[in-house]
């Protein structure tokens, strides 16, 4: 009998003891998951809204998933969140994209698919459209531990000042 | 890893199926089966392999404790459940309720959207139904770790269901058919789903991507285009998904239940949702629905059970508002269904089944959103509340362009290709194995040339 109850009170402390080692290993993976995580700072719709209400584009529009799966074939579930704001019709250059990442080792990728996108525009466009090729070549891009950037326009380098100032905040 | 790439089609499907068959015997062959559905998972994202482990030994123990020390055996359910929706909460809904706390306090604490772990709330909702099921003395606990390993982790439903509940398996996990007709049998159910996901699913995918491009100035017949599309690329992704995890299943001697039963030639919501994920319709039913006390309580206590419910279902498909609200108009719909609808006599089964898809269809403006912003656009769209035309040259073209696809693909959610498969497999195996292998060959042709094959569960 004594032994029963010893053994029933030896669970009960081993159970506990389970659930306690358990919930700590959840909390440290958490933990380590937030770390990878931090930093996030700026919601990109505000930013969208800031750059288009800026004047500084003048033949673009706001993107979506799918212009930027369309012109830089990634899936949505490639990046956590995207800022596109694309070319409004064939003629025009002007592209902003803003990719946050979902981990560190897709930058690679990403970075690869906005120089895809940059040539194939670029030999669309040499021997043809001057203006338009030009712009490609002074394209600017920028990327943090959270965000790849690219931008191609007349006013790349404010437009870019702006981007940088929020996404670093 | 996902069953629609060359990975798994070319390479770890064959060698999965190969060394299960050559091992002997049920223990080895679980192992097989355990090491490689482990594999499965880790694939792409192989930090989440410890949090499935963790999840895996939470409830082996939870389960084991509760036999070993019954007069805890509440407290030990309690816990079991408070963690398991503790990972699933977290890891699902971190950034939603984040969002949450910042509108309701006016702060502004921001986050990085966490990778959501693969099949979790799948597995989750597995597990759940296991501790509750064990807790009601339905099911005797599962002693063996490996075995319990597997019943969470087993590949083909780990990460798109259907939702398999521990007493649906209990037998086949420790004893069950291993045959050459049993593999015949499941991979011809796996190459009717693999063909809807490859040649109808992704197809009807590609329409609807084309009236999603600029979706503040399309017309309203582009937007309804697109939201047929995306209905029936749903309805052939997930019910797809179902066949081959059923055929799967089924090649290694297990019986899951049946997903999803021609849900779009229903006649009224309640009926479309029994025969739409049906897996996670019961689960709701058996452990929230039934629990809060069905409909053997009073009216207004059952009204308010059937918006818990749908708003629970609601929320299971995504973290945001507008899934909740895409769960309680169904649950709405289902009322008015109830108390008006039903009571209405001789009410024209051709008009019943056209609302009803009507309303499902609507629904989607809701479920295909990835925010509030853009689901209140979709509506403005289709409701002719954008200021843009009903129908454009673009909306011509795509009509010329995706309309046959979209009659053919509502021809093959019918009843009737239903039926068909199902006579097709039970009695003439031969023309049945001849028309998967015919299916098969052809969607892995489409398989390796598509650009466009998205995999549509990474919210779940």
């Amino acid at each position: 009998m004594e032994e029963t109850t010893r053994k029933k009170t030896g669970d009960k402390l081993v159970y506990i003891l389970l659930m306690l080692v358990l919930t700590v290993s959840v909390v440290f993976f958490v933990k380590s998951r937030l770390k990878e995580a931090v930093g996030i700072p700026y919601d990109l719709a505000a930013l969208e809204q800031e750059i288009m209400e800026s004047g500084l584009l003048e033949e673009a529009q706001p993107g979506s998933e799918a212009t930027i799966r369309r012109n830089y074939d990634l899936l949505p579930s490639a990046y956590g969140e995207a800022l596109h704001i694309a070319p409004r019709d064939f003629m025009s250059v002007e592209e902003i994209i803003i990719i946050r990442l979902n981990e560190k080792s897709d930058a690679e990728s990403i970075r690869n698919a906005f120089v895809r996108r940059t040539e194939n525009l670029k030999l669309t466009f040499e021997n043809y459209g001057t203006d338009q090729y030009d712009l490609l070549c002074s394209c600017l891009r920028y990327e943090n531990d959270l965000y790849l950037v690219s931008v191609t326009g007349h006013q790349a380098s404010r437009l870019m000042e702006i981007i940088r100032t929020r996404i670093e905040r | 890893m996902v069953f629609s790439s060359n990975i798994f089609i070319f390479f770890f499907l064959p060698a999965c199926l190969l060394i299960y068959f050559l091992v002997p015997g049920i223990r080895a062959k679980n192992v097989v089966l355990l090491l490689f559905s482990l594999v499965f998972y880790a694939w792409g994202e192989p930090i989440y392999l410890f949090l499935i482990l963790i999840s895996i030994l939470l409830n082996y123990l939870t389960g084991l404790y509760m036999e070993r020390i019954p007069s805890w055996r509440k407290g030990i359910l309690i816990t079991g459940i408070v963690m398991n929706l503790a990972l699933l909460g977290f890891f699902k809904y971190y950034s939603f309720l984040l969002g949450i706390i910042n509108s309701l306090f006016g702060l502004s604490w921001t986050s990085r959207e966490l990778p959501l772990p693969i099949g979790i709330s799948f597995y989750t909702f597995q597990a759940l139904s296991y501790v509750i099921d064990l807790y009601r003395g339905k099911i005797s606990v599962q002693k063996n770790v490996f075995r319990f390993a597997l019943y969470i982790s087993l590949f083909p439903q780990l990460i798109a269901g259907p939702i398999v509940r521990y007493s649906e398996v209990e037998k086949a996990l420790s004893d069950r058919p291993v045959t050459p007709e049993r593999l015949g049998t499941g991979l011809m159910r796996f190459s009717y789903g693999f063909a809807k996901k490859i040649l109808l699913a992704n197809t009807l995918g590609a329409i609807y991507e084309k009236t999603r491009f600029q979706l503040e100035s399309v017309s309203v017949l582009t937007a309804w285009i697109g939201i047929i599309a995306y209905g029936l690329q749903i309805y052939f992704d997930f019910s797809g998904y179902s066949d081959m995890a059923i055929g799967l299943g089924y090649c290694f001697g297990f019986e899951f239940p049946d997903n999803f039963r021609a849900s779009y030639g229903s006649k009224s919501i309640t009926e479309l949702w029994r025969r739409h994920h049906m897996s996670l319709g019961s689960w709701f039913r058996e452990y929230v629905y039934i629990p809060l006390g069905g409909n053997r309580v009073g009216t207004f206590r059952y009204i308010l059970n059937i918006l818990i419910v749908w708003g629970l279902t609601g929320l299971w498909h995504g973290a945001g508002y507008h899934f909740v609200l895409w769960g309680l108009y169904f649950g709405v719909w289902m009322l008015f269904e109830k108390y008006v609808l039903f009571k209405i006599k001789h009410f024209p089964s051709v008009f019943a089944h056209l609302l009803t898809l009507f309303v499902f269809f609507f629904g989607f403006g809701m479920f295909q959103s990835a925010t509030w912003e853009q689901a209140v656009q979709s509506y403005r769209n289709m409701l002719f509340l954008s200021g843009m035309p009903a129908w454009d040259q673009s909306a011509l073209r795509l009509l010329v362009t995706g309309g046959p696809m979209l009659v053919i693909g509502g021809f093959f959610a019918s009843p009737f290709m239903l039926h068909t498969r199902e006579k097709l497999m039970k009695d003439h195996f031969t023309v049945s194995a001849v028309i998967s292998l015919f299916l098969m060959v052809l969607s892995i042709a489409f398989m390796v040339s598509q650009d466009y094959n998205p995999f549509l569960y990474y919210r779940f």
